[in-house]
């Protein structure tokens, strides 16, 4: 899925795509946005290809050349910059790359590999109000209180949601040897001994 | 945490069996879930990643848990609940022995995962430390959690 120069369409009136989108990978997140929000929602999505231009981002923005009056905005990476952007939108929401392999990658990564829709809540947005999803998706489930209510909230279909995204992409492997590798990660990983200095101090 | 990464390991080792792996939500709890007319919607994503197939529940469960002491001893039970039903679709015996087997090996597969979500993040904003110290903090009081069925 390569991506295509820098440029500004609409495709629909609902739908509109802001740079790098080639029509596979327009057709992808078009997809992906339709199963998330399946209210009558204006749908912008924003393909930023450079991680270092999100100033030039700020100023198209300001000089309208994103289409706010979309409902919805999709970025296609993270990055902590984005959440002033965000806050600004009052919503934005991320296509593509998880944070953990845009940062892996770089800018210049791996950019055809669009594999997942995710929505991104400013922490700076109230958290208990959620006003961003009531908005955009309606309310998150309320939390459960009491364990009569978790038990009914586990009823409602969470095991079999839980099913269709293993389904996605499953494979078996010997418990023991996946450990293995788990615990590899963690005693090889430079925060150990960060922590175990902590630990020792308090 | 040492301490807790043997111990899983040790539980892994005697009970050990194949297991499934599976993409994984990562971070799922019920301010993640958000009902739609089309059944649940997981919203947050930026932990996908390939995990044991129970992460996902065990991590709902275990946050709710965890802050809730007086119910602590109803987790294994709701989590067999939800181990037998998983079974069913997935048409595997669900013999009692297999359940207990499947707790163990998910349940620890689930403390290491936890210290490698911390681990692994890549991103720039994430300050490791402190996360590591809320794993093993949260992976403290999840024993505490499941020591009644253990």
């Amino acid at each position: 899925m390569d991506l295509v120069n820098p440029s500004y369409f609409q495709i629909s009136d609902s739908l509109l795509i802001i740079s790098g989108l080639n029509a596979e990978a327009f057709d992808y997140i078009k997809a992906s946005a339709s199963k998330y929000f399946s209210c009558n929602q204006k749908i912008s999505a924003l393909q930023d290809y450079d991680y270092l231009g999100y100033r030039d981002l700020d100023l198209r923005s300001q000089g309208l050349t994103i289409p706010l009056q979309a409902d919805v905005l999709i970025a296609s990476n993270f990055h902590r910059d984005f959440k002033a952007i965000a806050f600004s939108k009052k919503r934005i929401y991320s296509v593509g790359h998880t944070r953990m392999n845009y940062v892996e990658n770089g800018s210049g990564g791996d950019k055809h590999e669009i594999y997942e829709f995710s929505a991104y809540v400013p922490e700076i947005l109230d958290p208990i109000s959620n006003c961003l999803y009531q908005e955009l998706l309606g309310c998150p489930l309320a939390i459960p209180q009491k364990h009569y209510q978790l038990k009914n909230l586990l009823g409602i279909g969470l095991t079999s949601k839980v099913e269709e995204l293993i389904g996605l992409h499953s494979q078996k492997t010997l418990a023991s040897e996946y450990a293995n590798s788990l615990i590899d990660q963690i005693i090889y990983s430079e925060v150990i001994n960060k922590i175990d200095e902590a630990l020792k101090k308090s | 945490m040492i301490e807790q990464i043997g111990v899983a390991k040790e539980t892994i080792d005697k009970f050990d069996d194949h297991v499934l792996l599976g993409l994984s939500h990562g971070d799922l709890k019920f301010e993640h879930i958000v009902p739609s007319d089309d059944g649940l919607k997981f919203i947050d994503w930026e932990t996908l990643g390939l995990r044991s197939m129970m992460f996902d529940v065990i991590n709902l469960l275990a946050t709710w848990y965890v802050r809730r002491a007086k119910y602590h001893h109803l987790f294994g039970h709701d989590l067999m609940e939800i181990f037998v039903n998983l079974n069913k679709e997935r048409n595997i015996r669900f013999a009692a022995e297999e359940i207990k087997k499947q707790f163990h090996l998910y349940t620890n597969l689930f403390v290491l995962e936890r210290y490698v979500r911390v681990v692994a993040n890549k991103s720039i904003s994430f300050n490791k430390e402190a996360g590591l110290l809320r794993a093993i903090n949260f992976i403290d009081q999840f024993t505490l959690v499941r020591k009644y069925y253990v």
